[in-house]
């Protein structure tokens, strides 16, 4: 979550500046991120999930690291501060679709590129790495599967930026 | 699909970031169509004639 995040920092900071050579038909990498932008609605849409995706992952860490030590907690507030983080996570997902509701449909054609890839990604390395488990390869657990997840998604973005440059 | 979309911005001494203002996308999606990457669904192909006060078929041409 954090890497993803980082990645997502990144690219909105590139976001910000505007691209004044426009016409060239090769560009470099930092004119074609920034070229994603989109308008100045996706941009607002961007940072409001920046923000909560941040939040997100403050709050995880956060909640881990106070719930992995004792403090002596209730059965109940234990379990109310371990959903915290999920409501940050929902409003994360609620901003993501918020952004892409609000797309244009260029936009959303990269996105789902991007999500496809991701997912088709994280299903062909579960159902694979099972096989090599039989092997002898240690076993791993659900949160490497969703840094496949995300990798794929990051990687998906990037090949889409790459491919309509 | 073959367009005449670079041309008819050229003549408006448009960038293709105006033209993205115009039309409310982005940049990169004016960049896709002009070099024939991604070809416009209907509510955007209709917009873009009715900017250049064109039809769609004098805009956009079947390879």
């Amino acid at each position: 979550m954090v890497c993803q995040v980082c990645f997502t920092y990144l690219l909105r900071i590139g976001f910000m500046n505007s691209v004044n050579n426009t016409e060239t038909e090769r560009r470099s990498w930092r004119e074609v991120i920034m070229a994603c932008s989109g308008t100045a609605n996706d941009r607002r849409n961007q940072y409001w999930f920046v923000g909560w995706c941040l939040s997100w992952a403050i709050s995880f860490t956060a909640m881990t690291q106070y719930l992995l030590s004792d403090h002596g907690l209730s059965a109940q507030m234990a379990w109310a501060l371990a959903a915290v983080p999920n409501v940050f996570g929902v409003l994360t997902l609620l901003a993501y679709l918020r952004f892409l509701r609000g797309a244009d449909e260029f936009l959303q054609k990269l996105q789902l590129e991007a999500l496809a890839i991701g997912f088709g990604v994280s299903i062909v390395f579960a159902m694979g790495y099972q096989l090599f488990e039989h092997v002898g390869a240690p076993k791993i657990e659900i949160n490497n599967l969703l840094l496949v997840m995300i990798a794929g998604w990051m990687a998906g973005q990037l090949y889409g930026i790459w491919k309509y440059r | 699909m073959k367009n005449r979309l670079r041309v008819l911005r050229a003549e408006r001494e448009w960038s293709q970031a105006t033209l993205a203002e115009h039309l409310d996308v982005s940049r990169q999606t004016v960049n896709a169509i002009e070099t024939g990457k991604y070809d416009p669904a209907l509510p955007l192909a209709f917009r873009i004639a009715q900017l250049f006060e064109q039809s769609i078929e004098e805009i956009f041409v079947p390879e």
